[in-house]
This record gives C-alpha cells, sequence and structure tokens, in this order.
C-alpha cells in the first residue's frame, strides 16, 4: 500500500479501480464457472470435428458453402480486434484525456480479440496439425498468396499490439507489487527494470506507436483481410474495390460498440461512476452513430450496383440477401441492428437532454451483434451460388458448429473476466494526474 | 439452368494482359506479396524506430520492447509447431 501511495498517491479514487482484483462477488465466479462449462463443450465439439473430420459441420463443396460461421467468427474478431486498439491509438494520439478510461478496454479487446482470430481460422482447418505448414512454406508462398500476406501481418499486429499493451501497463504494474503479495512475481516479471525515469519515454513510445498500429489497422482491416475476399474475381458478392473500406468501417464500429459495452457492464458492476462519466458514452456513441451509418450508407451503395446492371451472377446474390433465404436475417439486421440503434445513438446527440446510459449500450449491443450477423451474410450466401454450373447449395450450421462458435465467444468474455481479475483495466497512473 | 445462366455471365471476365499486349510497367504475380508487405511493413518499421530512437533519449527501456518483440514473434511461431504437434496426437492415425 505504501508502494502504491508513493507512486500513484492512492486515494478512493485510485483505490476503487483495484475492486475487481481485491474481491469478486458470487456472480463473478458463477458467471466464469458457466463460460468455463461453454469452453468445455466447445473442447468436446471440436474434439469430435478433429475426430470425425469436417463432415461433422454443414460446409460443403462443391455444392453448399466451403465456409461458413467459423469464418464470420474469425472475420468478426479481426474486426474487433482493429478496432479496439484503434479507439486507444485515438485517444492516446490526439490526447482525448476524457476518454482514457476506456483505452486500456480497446487494448485488451485486441488482444483477446486476434488471438480468437486466429484460433476461429485454425479450427475451420481441415487438418490444424500442419499449421506449422504455414511458416514452412511461407518463402514460397508470400509472393503471390493473400492468406499468406494475412497471416504476416495479423502476427506483427498480434505481437505489436500485446507489447503496446505491456509497455503502458508497466508503471501501474510496479505499483501493484506491494498489495496483492500473491501476484507478485508476476507483476515484478512483467514490470522488469521499471523506474519511474522511464514514463517520458514510454509516454513518447506509445505515441509513436499508436501511429504505426493505426497504420497497420487501415492496411490489415481495410486491405489484406478484405483482399482475402475482394480479390478474389470468381466469386460474385465478394469482388469488389469496396470490400477494404466496408471492412474497415465495420471493424471500426464493431469495436467502438463492444468498448461501450464492456465499459457500461464495468461501470454498473464496480459502481465506476466516477471514473466512467456519462460524456465518455455520449461521445463513443455519437461516433458509433455516424460510422455505423456511414457503413448502412456503404450496404445501400453495393446493393443498388448489384441490382441496378451487373452480372447476373450479382444480382442474384442480392436477391438473395433482400428477397431470399437470408432476407429473414438481414432486414432486421438492417434496421433493428443498424439503422435503428446509430438513429436511437444520433438522436441522443442532437438532444442531450434524451442522453440515456443503458439505451447507449443496449444499442451499442445491438450494433454489435448486427455485425456478427453482417460478417455471416458476407462470407456466406456468396458461395451458395457458385459461377460453376452446379445447383444453388445451402447452409444450416450444424451443433457442433455453434458449439464451437458459441465457446469461442465464452472463452473471449472469460479471458476479460481474468484480466479484470489479475491486471488494472484502468490505468491507475492516468487518475492520479486527474 | 442457373448454372448455364451464371457461367454465360462470366464470359466477360478477361485474362491479364499478356506481356506482348503490355504497354507498361506491371509487377509480376509472383512478386505483389513482396511489395504488398513492403508497403505495410516498411513505415512500421520506420514507426517503431522512431519509437526507439526518438526522443527522449533512453535505451533501457526500447531494448526492454525490442525484447518483448522478439520474444512475442518467436513464441507465436513455436506455438504454431507446438500447436501441430499437440493436434498430430487428437488425429486418427
Amino acid at each position: 500500500m505504501a508502494t502504491l501511495t508513493r507512486r500513484f498517491g492512492v486515494n478512493s479514487e485510485t483505490d476503487g479501480l483495484l475492486k475487481p482484483m481485491e474481491k469478486s462477488g458470487r456472480s463473478f465466479y458463477l458467471l466464469g464457472l458457466f463460460f468455463l462449462l461453454m469452453v468445455g463443450w466447445f473442447l468436446y465439439a471440436w474434439f469430435l470435428q478433429l475426430t470425425q473430420g469436417l463432415g461433422v459441420t454443414s460446409m460443403r463443396t462443391p455444392v453448399g458453402a466451403a465456409w461458413g460461421v467459423y469464418i464470420a467468427q474469425f472475420v468478426f474478431f479481426v474486426g474487433l480486434a482493429h478496432g479496439g486498439i484503434a479507439v486507444a491509438a485515438a485517444i492516446r494520439l490526439l490526447k482525448l484525456k476524457s476518454f482514457s478510461p476506456v483505452a486500456r478496454m480497446g487494448e485488451v479487446i485486441t488482444v483477446i480479440s486476434i488471438m480468437m482470430a486466429g484460433l476461429s481460422i485454425m479450427i475451420d482447418m481441415g487438418r490444424p496439425d500442419r499449421i506449422f505448414n504455414i511458416v514452412l512454406f511461407w518463402p514460397n508462398r508470400v509472393g503471390s498468396s493473400p492468406l499468406s500476406w494475412d497471416v504476416t501481418v495479423i502476427i506483427i499486429y498480434f505481437t505489436l499490439s500485446m507489447s503496446f499493451l505491456w509497455l503502458t501497463m508497466r508503471k501501474d504494474l510496479s505499483g501493484l507489487v506491494a498489495k496483492f503479495p500473491k501476484m507478485a512475481p508476476v507483476y515484478r516479471l512483467l514490470s522488469i527494470g521499471y523506474h519511474p525515469d522511464e514514463d517520458a519515454k514510454v509516454d513518447r513510445m506509445a505515441w509513436w506507436l499508436s501511429i504505426a498500429i493505426c497504420f497497420l489497422i487501415v492496411f490489415l482491416s481495410g486491405g489484406v483481410v478484405p483482399w482475402i475476399f475482394g480479390l478474389l474475381s470468381s466469386r460474385p458478392g465478394w469482388f469488389s474495390a469496396l470490400a477494404g473500406p466496408y471492412f474497415l468501417t465495420a471493424a471500426i464500429s464493431s469495436a467502438i460498440g463492444a468498448v461501450i459495452v464492456a465499459a457500461g457492464v464495468l461501470r454498473s458492476s464496480y459502481n465506476w461512476q466516477d471514473h466512467l462519466k456519462p460524456q465518455v458514452f455520449k461521445g463513443l456513441g455519437t461516433f458509433l452513430a455516424v460510422v455505423t451509418l456511414f457503413y448502412v450508407y456503404m450496404i445501400f451503395a453495393e446493393q443498388l450496383t448489384m441490382q441496378y446492371s451487373s452480372p447476373i451472377s450479382e444480382l442474384l446474390v442480392s436477391e438473395i440477401l433482400t428477397t431470399g433465404a437470408f432476407a429473414p436475417l438481414f432486414w432486421p439486421m438492417l434496421v433493428l441492428g443498424f439503422i435503428g440503434p446509430a438513429f436511437t445513438l444520433l438522436a441522443q446527440a442532437i438532444r442531450p437532454q434524451w442522453f440515456s446510459l443503458p439505451r447507449t449500450v443496449f444499442a451499442a449491443g445491438a450494433i454489435v451483434i448486427a455485425f456478427w450477423v453482417k460478417r455471416f451474410l458476407i462470407v456466406v450466401p456468396s458461395l451458395l451460388r457458385p459461377l460453376l454450373p452446379f445447383p444453388e447449395g445451402s447452409y444450416s450450421p450444424s451443433w457442433v458448429e455453434w458449439s464451437i462458435v458459441a465457446g469461442i465467444l465464452a472463452m473471449a468474455i472469460l479471458l476479460f473476466m481474468a484480466f479484470i481479475k489479475l491486471f488494472p483495466i484502468m490505468e491507475l497512473h492516468d487518475e492520479e494526474h486527474k | 439452368m442457373v448454372g448455364v445462366l451464371l457461367q454465360l455471365a462470366n464470359s466477360g471476365v478477361v485474362s491479364r494482359a499478356t506481356e506482348a499486349e503490355s504497354t507498361g510497367f506491371s509487377i509480376p504475380a509472383g512478386y505483389m506479396g513482396y511489395v504488398v508487405l513492403g508497403l505495410i511493413v516498411t513505415p512500421v518499421v520506420i514507426l517503431v524506430a522512431s519509437a526507439v530512437f526518438g526522443h527522449p533519449r533512453n535505451m533501457r527501456v526500447p531494448g526492454l520492447f525490442l525484447v518483448c518483440l522478439g520474444t512475442l514473434i518467436s513464441a507465436t511461431v513455436v506455438g504454431f509447431g507446438l500447436i501441430g504437434v499437440l493436434l498430430g496426437f487428437v488425429f486418427p492415425k
């Protein structure tokens, strides 16, 4: 405590931030147990898939969808990963002090999401035991394979994000050694060589690294990942120059939504009303509304192009979405998931007296769910309409696929819960400055 | 029927211009990845170098940062190998 007091001037303000690390209620552990059981179920489902093959899924080729919910989940998590740290980087880069309480949340969401994205890809592979071949044959493939570019940039992105998170946590961890003796060896290891003189250097490094990360995000979420889809000329619905901006906007929107939801839940659970002030939610909510409406505009632009005078294959994909088998998903997603919540958030921005924090969190949650559905609608319908002379396919995920998808989501939440139990989710030294 | 229509619809797709038809500089398909990664990685390396060597001068923190970065990259690559070996035991022989 003495160390904490000396380093951060601990008072009721900063001490409140350590609540999740000090004591957790029964509901926290029950929730943890629930998610742990879901992860156990996921492992069982994956074991079945590994031992019996991808036949236990509903993915089929050549008739049907060769990619399904696993790839939709991968794109969803990649989006969360990019947007999460984009929020944190923007806060550090533009020195948006009032938003700094959510900076670390964004960084943690990024690191967890990128791991879950990698796991989703691995699960989609028929023979994930050959995963090391990606490294072995990298020199032969990297020249021409967008998938190799993807793996390369994602590894750079993951390691840079993780190092960035560690760098900005060192000061906090060094101050927690005395307060949490059980975790002291871990904190000591992670804050190895820490000296208060380094703070200015760390701040400056974080500033430069924020630019590097923002640059990577633009090229990864707005480039390499969408190019996996957008460069496939044989696939109607995917081959589009719009793919990059489309994916980038989705990434930023879904991540801001996730940050709002995480901040809202933590604020309510730990009574952090003094730390997470309504203006944080107002600001993020307004930005989310604008970006989501821009995304709706891109959906409109895409569908208009596909419906107006495009090749028949494009028209068929558009019709399957808007009036066909996927219409019951498309329209609720568009109206209830994007347009409704976005206009709700926008109305709150225009008339501040209408602002409601639970409504903001609810709207953000709806947008996050809608973006998951959107990723499914990007991946699957195009695959059901091949250009080759095969009949039209169908795809409805099997229980194994749903179990795995739910288990990965549970694992992501479980990792986030573990992080807030073991590490400060908000910057302690930032509260000290206030 | 739909399949035939789709094939007909795809007749407009043209192949890449051959060298004889090409009027200017073009990147060979096999080298596209190096260009893409070069464009992405070079600025990132420059920005990380700015973080490391920029003011205020302090070589201890950047040193630790680079060690962390290197360790994580190595751990990821080793992790790929380890996961592959472990999953090898699960697959039926």
